[in-house]
């Protein structure tokens, strides 16, 4: 799931400790919010919100219509700007690969949300239905449930979820870590190379010198 | 499509919840109030004029821009304090002047404060006011504005009376061009909304066209924004 470029949520900032918007991209948002809301209900339906949402991102409908059944959490066929808030925050942390961090920051709505059932319970379905959005990854299902000594059907509550995404965002900063290091390695071995190409040459060059005379 | 009139049958198995969002929206101010930042490359270099307000509106203890009755009552002590920090120190760089006024700027209000009280009780003799307290003050309008434009001609000179004037006015213009800006969204921003929303729009106006007709009062509704937004871009292209 990508956000379209060049469109106006790829330039709001998402806050990348809290995941969140600053107070004037809210306002901004809610003026966009409004431009879309024609029926001045202070909400979008379902046809507005599946236009919106395919113009900006490059999401199928049917994960659209996920999406509005996932929003619509009192089921009346229309969304807020509390929804819609979210929304945005959700796609812009997908964005820009912060989905773990803003699992971590909001683990009680990311719960709310995928129990679309109501039942205070979520499991390998309901993160499977949803991974094009947060990007829950089959592996560290696996090694959570493993590391907890859980089989892979276990439904778990708010306070397991909530562990599981500390897990999650400690995988992720692990990750960025290595990748850092990778990089800065990366960046000595090219610089050590350089010096020994320039003292090679600078030897070639007095051994020229001398030969020539 | 799911209409007003008609009922709206939630999926099979669907519960109504909670709502899970009353906490993550936040309480965000009034028009008019605290713009921080904005934008993706905003964040990282936000706007010179907040910048350059900041330290003018520092002694406020606003975070962003302040209020612009605030910058009305900091600008005559700024001009003083400029003035007097052209006196004081003649040979200071000019481009520290700018924290100096910031920092002077927050000893002033204190000062501020305690100076208008005592220009209350002493309103009958304002002669014995200290020097200080004098430029402390919004410039008066009686026979002691002569006797502080005097001491400025003798002392700094008419030169920097002038610069210090003509930044005012500066200032003063910049201060009500940014009290509008606080209201409304930068047109750049505000042209790409209605694009994007005019773009998303017509093409609802023609879901709504197939599923409900033409003649359903939603469709109408519909049709008039889209209306509205096209003509605001002719209009809007038609300046340009």
């Amino acid at each position: 799931m990508k956000v379209k470029e060049a469109s106006f949520l790829w330039y709001l900032y998402l806050d990348k400790i809290y995941c969140l918007l600053s107070a004037r991209n809210v306002k901004a948002l809610l003026e966009y919010f409004h431009l879309l809301d024609v029926h001045h209900q202070n909400t979008l339906n379902d046809v507005l919100f599946y236009h919106f949402l395919s113009y900006v991102t490059n999401l199928k409908s049917r994960q659209i219509r996920m999406v509005f059944d996932m929003l619509d959490y009192n089921a009346v066929g229309e969304i807020g700007f509390e929804e819609f808030y979210l929304l945005v925050c959700i796609l812009l942390s997908h964005q820009n690969n912060l989905e773990e961090q803003f699992m971590y920051c909001h683990s009680r709505h990311v719960f709310r949300l995928l129990d679309i059932n109501g039942e205070q319970r979520i499991g390998p379905t309901n993160f499977r239905m949803y991974r094009f959005l947060f990007n829950i990854r089959k592996e560290h299902l696996k090694e959570f449930f493993y590391g907890f000594g859980l089989t892979d059907e276990r439904r778990l509550n708010y306070k397991e979820f909530k562990i599981y995404t500390i897990f999650a965002n400690d995988k992720l900063k692990e990750k960025q870590r290595r990748e850092t290091e990778k990089q800065e390695r990366r960046k000595k071995f090219k610089s050590q190379i350089k010096n020994t190409v320039y003292q090679v040459a600078v030897i070639r060059r007095f051994w020229n010198k001398k030969i020539g005379r | 499509m799911k209409s007003r009139s008609s009922a709206w049958r939630p999926p099979a198995g669907r519960r109504t919840r909670p709502s899970p969002f009353w906490s993550v929206t936040p309480a965000f101010p009034e028009a008019g109030s605290t713009w921080v930042r904005w934008g993706r490359t905003m964040e990282e270099e936000p706007f010179k004029a907040s910048s350059d307000h900041r330290n003018l509106g520092q002694a406020s203890g606003h975070d962003g821009l302040p209020d612009g009755g605030i910058q009305a009552t900091l600008s005559q002590p700024g001009l003083s304090t400029q003035l007097s920090e052209v006196r004081g120190s003649s040979d200071q760089n000019h481009g520290t002047g700018h924290e100096t006024r910031g920092d002077s700027q927050q000893g002033l209000l204190e000062d501020g404060d305690k100076s208008i009280s005592q220009r209350d009780k002493d309103s009958s003799k304002p002669e014995d006011l200290d020097q200080h307290t004098l430029l402390d003050l919004e410039p008066p309008r009686s026979s002691t504005q002569g006797i502080w434009l005097a001491e400025l001609d003798s002392e700094s000179g008419n030169e920097h009376f002038s610069e210090s004037l003509s930044s005012t006015l500066e200032q003063a213009g910049f201060r009500l061009y940014l009290a509008e800006q606080q209201k409304k969204l930068p047109l750049p921003l505000r042209e790409l909304m209605e694009t994007e929303a005019l773009e998303i729009l017509t093409k609802a106006l023609k879901s709504y066209r197939s599923k409900i007709g033409e003649n359903h009062f939603l469709t109408q509704e519909l049709q008039r924004s889209v209306e509205e937004l096209q003509r605001r871009k002719r209009l809007l292209w038609k300046s340009q």
